[in-house]
C-alpha cells in the first residue's frame, strides 16, 4: 500500500511487474522442488526395499542352516551403498542374527515390529530412514532384515535445486525489470502530461489549455479527449454563470427603489391620521415617531414628543400597569385598556389606547393610537347613577316587580321578585316572561294566560284574577296577586311592560287550617278505640263516637239521662246491681263534676256477655264558666282484668314452685347483697331455715378466703355490669361443711333499668364433681395406654425387624456364594433360612398392621390412584408366583379409571387377595383382577376359579388367623391378609364382600369412590409419574457368533432394561463398535473367523473404541490373558444372569469414573445390619466408612464430607431426624445425598418430612436391596456419566 | 505409518511397552503371549531345542535347496520321502517337526527303512550311525537312484556321503561333498554351499 501511495505510477508499474513475475517464478521453484524431493525419497525408499529384498532372499539358507557368518557376508554387499548405515538380520523371534554398520561399530538395535497383513514397514527419524522387511519362506516369517539409511542424498540434492532456483530467478527478475521498463513508458507518459495540465487548470483557473491527444485507441486516448471536452464545458457554463449575476444585480435596485416609495406613502398615513398615534421603544419607553394629531392633541411640539417616554404623558400611579403591559408582549394586537393621559399643559383626558407590537428600526417598540374619550365617560357616569338609584327604590319595594321590553322579554327583576320566581336576575334577563313568571289557575291547574301578553295586547294596566298560583322555578308555589302596566314613552311609545305582584298565601293558609282541623278532630274521635259521648246540659247527645257506639251496644238515643241506666244496661261492677241513673258518669259531667276513673260493667241484647268499662268524665263549660253540657270517655276493662287476674294466679304459681324446689336453692337478694327471701331447696342444701337467714349478707355461705379475697362483692358486681354471674366453688353449710356448688347471680332490673336486686340460685354438685374427675382421671390413664401402644407398637416394629434383617441380609450374602461355594444341602438350609426370615418378617409386618388398624393408628393418605396402573404393578409382583404354578393372571380394566384411595394400602389389599387366590387356586387355574364403574362407585373384584369357600366359612375367614379347614398347614402365609384387607376396606369407607359357592371359585370385590377426571387428563398424568425422568438406557454391544447364545445374552440384558446389539460376524466387530458406541461390550473367543482376542485386541488398539470396556465371556478358562489383553471381566461360561450383570454394572460404574473417590458412610447402630449394608456396599465396589451412633456420623461428616450418607434413623446418641435437619440447616452439607434406610414406623408426618429433605427412603421390612444399589448407581455414579 | 512416531532406540521394545502402555498394544508382547497359547505363529531354532530337533529340521530345509533330476528313481513317488536308515536317533521330533510340511509339491513323508534296498525311492536318506560298517555297500546302493544322503558319521562326506552333519560346539553345521552329489545328478543351491561348513569338491579325498 504504501508503495500505492508514495511513488509515481511509472514506478508503481515497475514493482507491479517484479513482484508479479517474481512470485510466480518462487511458487514454480518450490513447487518443482518439493515434487522432486517427494519423488526423490520414494525412489530412495525403493532402492532401500529393494535392497532388503536382494538382503533377505540371500540371507534364507544362513537363517535355515543357522549360518550367520554367511549373513553378514551377504550385508557386507552393502559397502557398495554410501547410503547405508547400517543393516541386521533378525531371527523370527527377534534376535539378531548377522548386522552390518558402515562405521564397524557394534549395532543391534533390537527388531521393531512390522504390523500384521505387511511384510515391510519404514520410517524416518533423526534425518534417517529405516526400514524393515520380513523375510518370507513358503509364506511364514523366518527372520527380518533391518535396513537404516542416511539422507545425505537427499540433503545435497535439495542444496544443489536451491541454488539452480536461486540464479534463475535474479535472471528472470532483471529480464522483466528490462521489459517492464520499456513498457511503461506506453501507458505512464500520457497519464503524467495530462496530470500537468490538470494542474495548470486548477492552479491558474485557464480553462482554454488542453490535453496533446494521442493516437493510440486505447482507454487513455478515450480519456485525453474526454479531459478536453469536460474543460471546454468548463468554459462554457462559467460565462453563462456571469451573466446571470449581473443580471441579479440590477433587479435588487430596481426594487430598492421602489421600496423607499411605498416607505413615503406609509408615513403620510401616519401622519394624517385623526388620533393621536406614536410608537414607542419597549425597552427604554422613549417615543420614537409621533403623529400631528398628538403633537396637536397633547400640547408637545414633535421635538418635544420625540425627547419623552410613554412614562412622562401617564399618570405616576399608572406607570407600573403600563410596565407590566409592555412585559407581557404579547405579540397580538392589544388593546391596554383605559388611562387617563396628562397633556403639556397639565390637563388630563381619558383616552382609549390601543397598542401594536411592532419592529422599529431593528427594536422590539409598540405602535399606540390613543382616543380621546374624555366627554363619552362623563356621560355614562351620569346614566349609570341614575340606574343605580331607580334599582335601589325598586328593590325596597315589598311588592315583586318585573320589567319586560316589548317583546316579553324580561329586563328587570327586583330582589322580591327574584325570591319569588326563583330566578336571579343575571338568570332571568334575557329570557322570556312566559319562563320566568310562570302561573296557573290555583283549581284547575291549568295555565293562565300571561298578564303581560295581556297588557299588550289591551295597551292598558290590567289585574289577574284570584287562585292564581306562581310555580317558583325551585319547585315551590305562591298564591299571588298581581297587576300589570304598560311602560310608555312620552310619545306614548310602548318600551315595555312593568309586572307587579306579591305573596298571598299566608292568608289563604289561616283559613285552610280551621276547616281542617275541624275535619282532624272529627276523624280522630271516629277512630280512636275509646268511646267518647258528648251531651249538652239537657242530656242530649251532641256526639257519640263509632267506638262508644261499639262498646255500649247501642248508638244515640234521644232517652233522657234517668233513663241512660236501664237503656244501655249499666251496672255496678259487681255486674248485678243496676247502676244508679244520677250517679252516672255523664250525668255527673253535665252537673259540673270532675270523674276520674269510675268502673262501670255493662251488659244489655248487644252485649250479652257484659262488659267492664273504665270511664273518665269532664264538664264542658264555655268561655265565662258555665256549664254547657259533659263529656265522658270510655275504654273496655274486661281484656286487661282477665289478664291481671292469669298474670296474678301465675305468679302465684311460680312462688310456690321456687319455695318448694328442692334440689336448687333459689334466694333473692337485694341491691346490697342481703337476703331478701329463701326456698325450701335452700334450706336443704345450706342448713338454715328462713327466719334464721333473712336480712343477713350472703357472704356468709362463702368460706373465710372466699370473703377475705373480696368474692361476694366481686360476684355482686360482675352480674351487675354483665346481667350474669356463674361460678363453681366450695361454699359452707350453716354446719360449717363444705360442699362444691355451681352458683349463678343474675340481676333484676325493673322497667326502668334500675337495680331491684339479685336471683342467686345454687346448686350442690359436690358428687357430679366426683364422677367428672373419675372420669378424668379415666381419660389420661387411656391415653397413657394409648401412647404407650403407639410406642410399643413403633418399638417393636424396629426391634424385631432389626435382627431379621441381619438373618435374611447374611443367608442372601451366603446364598450368593460370595464368600465361598456351598454344597447342596448348605444352600438348602440357606434357602430355608431365608425363606422362613421371610415369612416372619411378613408376618410381624402383618401383626404390626393389623393392630395399627385395630389402634386406630392407620392414617390413610387419600389420592388419586389409577386403578390400572396399580393393577399392573400388583400383576408383575406376583407374576412369578402365578407362573410357578401355571396359573393366568389376568386383568380387566378401563385405562381411565381413577378411585380416590390410598395409594400404598391400594395395592396391599389387591396384593393380599390376589396373593390369596394365587395360593389357594390350584395349578393351571385362573385369577383375575377387575375393575368397573358402578354409578359413582368404581367396584374392584378379585376372582379365581379355585375351590371356593364354603358358606359356613365365608363369615369367619375375615378374622386374623383364620384359616380354610381344608387346606390345612400346607399352605404358608400369615393368614393375616384377609384380615387386613377387611380392616384396610373398612378404613376406605367400604367392605369386603365375598361371593362363592364350593368348587366354582371365589370373587372377593369392595368398591370406591370414583374420581370423574377429563378423558385427555388421566393418562399424562399416569405416564408423568409411572415413568420418572429416566436415563437413556445403557447400550451393551454383544459381540457372539452362535445366535443362540447370543439371544441369551441380549434376553438377560434386556429384561433388566439395556439396550441391545449384536455383532455375529466378529470381523466387523470393530466397525460396529465404532459406529454405534456401545457402553459396554460382551465378547465371546471362540468365534470364526476371527479369535476373541484378535477382536478384543483391534478394540482396544483403535483410539475410537480402546475406551469401552469389554466383558470377555467364554468358555476357555484363562482368564489372565484376558485381562492382560485389556477386557475389563472375564466371565467363564455358563455365565448366570446375576453374574452377568453384576459384571456389566461394575464395567459401566468403572467406565462412569473409576470407582468413587468418596466414601458412603453408613450410619447403623446395629451391628448385624450394619455388617449386611457394609458387605453388599463392597461386593458392588463401594468404599465405605461406618458410624454407629448418630454423634459419630455428625463428626464423621464434620471431618470430610461423604459422597452419601445412608442413614438409620432410629440411633443412640442423636436420632437420624436431628442429623438430617442439623445437615439439612448448614450451607456445607445442604447438598448432601442422604438415603434413609430405617425400620421404624413412620407417621405421614415423618414420613413427609423424609421425603422432602432425603433423596431416598428404604424400609427394612420391604425388599431393599435391589432398589437402593440401583439408587447408588443412579446417584454416585451419574456426575460422572455426565461429564463422560 | 503407525510406528513412525514410536522412536527405535537401544531400550527394548517389550520394556518399552510394559512401561508406557498398556499390554495389549504392545505387539511384540502379543506375539508372546499368542504363542503361550498354543497358536502356531512362527516356526523358528529355540535356543533349547535338542541336536536331533535341529537335524530335523535340516533334513527338511535341505530338501529347498536341492534340484532332483527329474527321471529320478527318488523322484517317483508321491510324497516327498524322508528315509531313515538304521536306528532312529531322531524319535518322534522328526516326525512332529515334518508333519503336515510339502516340498516340491508333495507331502512330506518320513520312513524307517533297515536296508539300503528301500531306499530307492527316498529323495533324502539319512543314515544312522549304527550303519557305519554298512556304509560303502549303502552308497553303492543309492548312488544312481539320485538320493541325497545325509549322515553324521564322522568323515561321511569324504567316505562318498553327500552331506554330513558336524559339531561346532552346541551349533550344528554340515559340510557337503558336491562331486558326490554330482555324481548322482543332484544340483545343490549356491545358497546351500554358502553356508556349509566345507564343501569337497572331489568325490573322494584321501580314501
Amino acid at each position: 500500500m504504501f508503495i500505492a501511495q508514495k511513488h509515481s505510477i511509472s514506478r508503481k508499474l515497475t514493482w507491479m511487474n517484479m513482484l508479479v513475475s517474481g512470485a510466480a517464478l518462487l511458487l514454480a521453484c518450490a513447487a518443482f522442488i518439493a515434487f522432486d524431493m517427494i519423488t526423490f525419497r520414494q525412489v530412495m525408499l525403493r532402492n532401500l526395499s529393494t535392497q532388503a529384498q536382494i538382503i533377505g532372499s540371500n540371507s534364507v539358507s544362513a537363517l535355515l542352516f543357522n549360518d550367520p557368518q554367511s549373513a553378514e557376508n551377504t550385508l557386507l554387499a552393502l559397502k557398495a551403498a554410501p547410503n547405508i548405515l547400517s543393516a541386521q538380520v533378525y531371527l523370527p523371534d527377534g534376535r539378531p542374527f548377522a548386522s552390518y554398520s558402515r562405521d564397524r561399530a557394534p549395532h543391534n538395535p533390537v527388531l521393531p515390529p512390522i504390523p500384521s497383513g505387511q511384510t515391510e514397514t519404514h520410517w524416518i527419524e533423526n534425518d534417517q530412514i529405516a526400514l524393515v522387511r520380513s523375510i518370507v519362506l513358503d509364506g511364514k516369517p523366518i527372520g527380518a532384515v533391518y535396513i537404516r539409511s542416511d539422507l545425505r542424498e537427499l540433503h545435497s540434492r535439495f542444496q544443489r535445486y536451491a541454488v539452480i532456483a536461486g540464479i534463475v530467478l535474479s535472471a528472470c527478475l532483471l529480464a522483466a525489470l528490462l521489459i517492464s521498463s520499456v513498457f511503461r513508458r506506453a501507458i505512464a507518459d500520457p497519464i503524467v502530461g495530462l496530470s500537468k495540465i490538470a494542474k495548470v487548470v486548477s492552479h491558474d483557473k485557464n480553462y482554454s489549455v488542453r490535453a496533446t491527444p494521442i493516437r493510440s485507441p486505447a482507454e487513455l486516448a478515450i480519456l485525453i479527449d474526454a479531459f478536453n471536452e469536460m474543460l471546454a464545458q468548463i468554459q462554457q457554463s462559467e460565462g453563462a454563470l456571469r451573466m446571470a449575476h449581473d443580471e441579479l444585480e440590477h433587479r435588487v435596485r430596481e426594487r430598492t427603489a421602489e421600496l423607499r416609495q411605498s416607505e413615503e406613502r406609509y408615513h403620510l398615513l401616519f401622519d394624517s391620521n385623526p388620533q393621536p398615534v406614536w410608537v414607542y421603544d419597549v425597552k427604554s419607553l422613549a417615543i420614537l415617531d409621533v403623529n400631528r394629531s398628538a403633537v396637536r392633541n397633547y400640547g408637545y411640539s414633535r421635538e418635544e414628543f420625540l425627547s419623552l417616554t410613554v412614562k412622562d404623558i401617564r399618570l405616576p400611579e399608572d406607570v407600573p400597569a403600563l410596565l407590566e403591559s409592555v412585559a407581557k408582549a404579547s405579540p397580538d394586537t392589544e388593546n391596554a385598556g383605559i388611562w387617563k393621559h396628562r397633556k403639556k399643559d397639565g390637563t388630563l383626558i381619558d383616552v382609549e389606547i390601543t397598542s401594536h407590537p411592532l419592529i422599529y428600526d431593528g427594536g422590539d417598540a409598540r405602535l399606540v393610537v390613543a382616543t380621546d374619550i374624555t366627554m363619552r365617560r362623563r356621560v355614562e357616569e351620569a346614566l349609570a347613577k341614575r340606574e343605580k338609584w331607580f334599582s335601589a327604590t325598586l328593590a325596597s319595594v315589598g311588592d315583586a316587580v318585573i320589567g319586560t321590553d316589548m317583546n316579553g322579554v324580561v329586563t328587570f327583576m327586583n330582589s322580591v321578585a327574584q325570591s319569588l320566581t326563583g330566578w336571579s336576575l343575571a338568570e332571568a334577563t334575557g329570557k322570556s316572561m312566559d319562563l320566568v313568571f310562570n302561573i296557573v289557575n290555583k283549581d284547575t291547574r291549568r295555565p293562565v294566560e300571561n298578564p303581560v301578553k295581556k297588557v299588550f295586547r289591551e295597551g292598558k294596566a290590567v289585574g289577574l284574577a284570584d287562585h292564581t298560583l306562581l310555580l317558583s322555578k325551585d319547585g315551590k308555589e305562591f298564591d299571588i296577586e298581581d297587576s300589570a302596566a304598560p311602560i310608555l314613552t312620552d310619545s306614548r311609545e310602548g318600551l315595555g311592560v312593568v309586572l307587579v305582584f306579591r305573596d298571598i298565601t299566608g292568608k289563604r293558609q289561616a283559613e285552610e287550617e280551621t276547616k281542617r282541623q275541624k275535619e282532624l278532630l272529627q276523624l280522630i274521635l271516629e277512630s280512636i278505640a275509646d268511646g267518647v259521648v258528648v251531651a249538652d246540659s239537657n242530656g242530649k247527645f251532641l256526639l257519640f263516637n263509632a267506638a262508644a257506639e261499639q262498646l255500649l251496644g247501642i248508638g244515640a238515643t234521644e232517652a233522657t239521662p234517668d233513663k241512660w241506666s236501664e237503656q244501655y244496661g249499666v251496672y255496678l261492677p259487681d255486674t248485678v246491681t243496676p247502676y244508679p241513673p244520677d250517679q252516672l258518669p255523664l250525668v255527673r259531667a253535665i252537673r259540673g263534676e270532675s270523674v276520674d276513673v269510675v268502673e262501670l260493667f255493662i251488659r244489655n241484647p248487644q252485649v250479652p256477655e257484659g262488659r267492664l268499662l273504665s270511664i273518665n268524665g269532664r264538664p264542658l263549660r264555655n268561655e265565662n264558666g258555665a256549664v254547657q253540657g259533659g263529656v265522658v270517655v270510655f275504654h273496655d276493662m274486661t281484656e286487661r282484668k282477665k289478664a291481671e287476674n292469669a298474670l296474678r294466679q301465675s305468679e302465684e304459681r311460680f312462688r310456690l314452685l321456687v319455695s318448694e324446689v328442692m334440689d336448687y336453692a333459689i334466694l333473692m337478694l337485694d341491691p346490697e347483697g342481703i337476703i331478701a327471701s329463701w326456698n325450701a331447696g335452700a334450706e336443704r342444701i345450706k342448713g338454715y331455715r328462713s327466719d334464721e337467714i333473712l336480712g343477713k349478707h350472703f357472704s356468709c355461705f362463702y368460706t373465710t378466703e372466699d370473703v377475705e379475697s373480696g368474692k361476694p362483692a366481686h360476684e355482686l358486681k360482675v352480674a351487675t355490669e354483665q346481667g350474669r354471674f356463674e361460678d363453681e366453688g366450695w361454699r359452707l353449710r350453716k354446719d360449717g361443711s363444705r360442699f362444691w356448688a355451681n352458683v349463678v347471680v343474675t340481676a333484676l332490673r325493673d322497667g326502668t333499668g334500675h337495680l331491684r336486686g339479685f336471683a342467686k340460685v345454687t346448686r350442690d354438685i359436690t358428687e357430679h364433681k366426683r364422677t367428672q374427675e373419675l372420669l378424668m382421671h379415666a381419660k389420661e390413664e387411656a391415653e397413657r395406654g394409648s401412647k404407650f401402644k403407639d410406642q410399643f407398637l413403633s418399638t417393636m416394629s424396629h426391634e424385631l425387624r432389626t435382627p431379621l434383617n441381619a438373618v435374611l441380609g447374611f443367608s442372601d450374602l451366603l446364598a450368593d456364594e460370595r464368600y465361598g461355594p456351598l454344597n447342596d444341602r448348605q444352600q438348602r438350609y440357606v434357602t430355608h433360612i431365608h425363606t422362613g426370615g421371610k415369612h416372619l418378617l411378613k408376618l410381624i409386618s402383618d401383626i404390626l398392621d393389623l393392630s395399627k388398624i385395630e389402634a386406630g393408628r392407620m392414617e390413610l393418605c387419600h389420592e388419586d390412584v389409577t386403578v390400572a396402573s396399580a393393577f399392573a404393578e400388583v400383576i408383575s409382583a406376583l407374576y412369578p408366583l402365578a407362573e410357578k404354578k401355571s396359573q393366568a393372571l389376568l386383568q380387566q380394566v378401563s385405562a381411565n379409571l381413577h378411585v380416590r384411595a390410598d395409594a400404598m394400602r391400594f395395592k396391599q389389599m389387591l396384593m393380599n387377595l390376589a396373593g390369596n387366590a394365587i395360593k389357594f387356586t390350584p395349578e393351571g387355574g385362573r385369577i383375575e383382577l377387575a375393575a368397573r364403574q358402578v354409578d359413582d362407585q368404581v367396584r374392584v373384584e378379585v376372582r379365581d376359579n379355585g375351590p371356593g369357600i364354603p358358606p359356613e366359612q365365608q363369615q369367619r375367614i375375615f378374622e386374623a388367623f383364620f384359616r380354610l379347614t381344608e387346606t390345612g398347614s400346607a399352605t404358608e402365609g400369615t393368614g393375616l391378609g384377609l384380615a387386613i384387607t377387611a380392616r384396610l376396606v373398612e378404613l376406605h369407607g367400604s367392605k369386603l364382600g365375598i361371593e362363592s359357592k364350593p368348587g366354582e371359585g371365589a370373587c372377593f370385590y369392595f368398591s370406591l369412590p370414583l374420581i370423574a377426571i377429563a378423558p385427555d387428563e388421566p393418562l399424562q398424568k399416569s405416564i408423568s409419574v409411572s415413568v420418572p425422568k429416566a436415563r437413556k438406557a445403557p447400550r451393551i454391544l454383544v459381540i457372539e457368533d452362535n445366535a443362540v447364545t447370543g439371544q441369551l445374552i441380549q434376553s438377560q440384558l434386556t429384561s433388566s432394561g439395556y439396550e441391545t446389539l449384536r455383532c455375529a460376524q466378529p470381523e466387523h466387530a470393530l466397525e460396529m463398535t465404532a459406529e454405534h458406541q456401545p457402553d459396554a461390550i460382551t465378547l465371546d473367543l471362540l468365534m470364526q473367523p476371527v479369535h476373541g482376542l484378535e477382536v478384543l485386541l483391534q478394540l482396544k488398539n483403535d483410539p475410537r473404541t480402546s475406551k469401552i470396556p469389554v466383558i470377555v465371556v467364554t468358555v476357555v478358562d484363562q482368564p489372565g490373558i484376558g485381562t492382560a489383553l485389556g477386557a475389563d471381566e472375564y466371565l467363564i461360561k455358563p455365565v448366570d444372569k446375576v453374574t452377568l450383570l453384576a459384571a456389566v454394572e461394575r464395567c459401566l460404574r468403572t467406565r462412569g469414573g473409576a470407582a468413587p473417590a468418596r466414601t458412603i458412610l453408613v450410619v447403623e447402630d446395629d451391628l448385624s445390619t450394619l455388617e449386611v449394608i457394609v458387605e453388599l456396599l463392597k461386593a458392588y465396589g463401594y468404599a465405605v466408612s461406618t458410624a454407629m451412633d448418630g454423634e459419630q456420623a455428625r463428626a464423621s461428616v464434620a471431618h470430610s464430607l461423604p459422597e452419601l450418607v445412608l442413614l438409620d434413623l432410629v440411633l443412640p446418641k442423636m436420632s437420624g431426624f436431628e442429623l438430617l435437619s442439623e445437615w439439612r440447616s448448614n450451607p456445607r452439607t445442604a447438598d448432601l445425598s442422604v438415603f434413609v434406610l430405617t425400620s421404624k414406623d413412620l407417621t405421614k408426618e415423618e414420613e413427609k418430612y423424609l421425603r422432602a429433605h432425603a433423596e431416598s427412603l428404604f424400609r427394612k421390612q420391604d425388599s431393599w436391596r435391589e432398589p437402593l444399589i440401583k439408587q447408588l448407581e443412579r446417584v454416585v455414579t451419574s456426575p460422572s456419566l455426565e461429564s463422560a | 505409518m503407525t510406528r513412525s512416531s514410536n522412536p527405535t532406540s537401544d531400550q527394548c521394545p517389550l520394556q518399552k511397552c510394559i512401561s508406557n502402555r498398556p499390554l495389549w498394544q504392545c505387539p511384540t508382547a502379543v506375539i508372546v503371549m499368542l504363542s503361550l497359547l498354543h497358536i502356531p505363529v512362527l516356526q523358528g531354532q529355540q535356543p533349547k531345542v535338542s541336536e536331533y530337533q535341529v537335524k530335523a529340521t535340516y533334513l527338511y530345509n535341505f530338501g529347498r535347496f536341492v534340484h532332483w533330476p527329474p527321471n529320478a528313481t527318488a523322484t517317483k513317488g508321491d510324497s516327498f520321502s524322508i528315509c531313515v536308515l538304521g536306528q532312529d536317533p531322531f524319535g518322534p521330533t522328526l516326525d512332529s517337526t515334518l508333519a503336515g510340511e510339502m516340498l516340491d509339491g508333495k507331502p512330506l513323508a518320513v520312513k524307517r527303512i533297515s536296508t539300503p534296498r528301500d531306499a530307492g525311492e527316498c529323495r533324502i536318506l539319512f543314515v544312522s550311525s549304527t550303519e557305519e560298517h554298512h556304509l560303502k555297500e549303502i552308497l553303492a546302493a543309492v548312488e544312481q537312484a539320485g538320493v541325497l544322503t545325509v549322515s553324521d558319521i564322522p568323515g561321511f562326506s569324504r567316505r562318498g556321503g553327500m552331506i554330513q552333519f558336524v559339531m561346532e560346539g552346541d551349533r550344528v553345521r554340515f559340510e557337503i561333498n558336491l562331486a558326490t552329489a554330482e555324481n548322482s545328478r543332484l544340483v545343490l543351491s549356491s545358497e546351500l554351499l554358502k553356508v556349509a561348513a566345507a564343501v569337497r569338491r572331489n568325490a573322494r579325498s584321501g580314501d
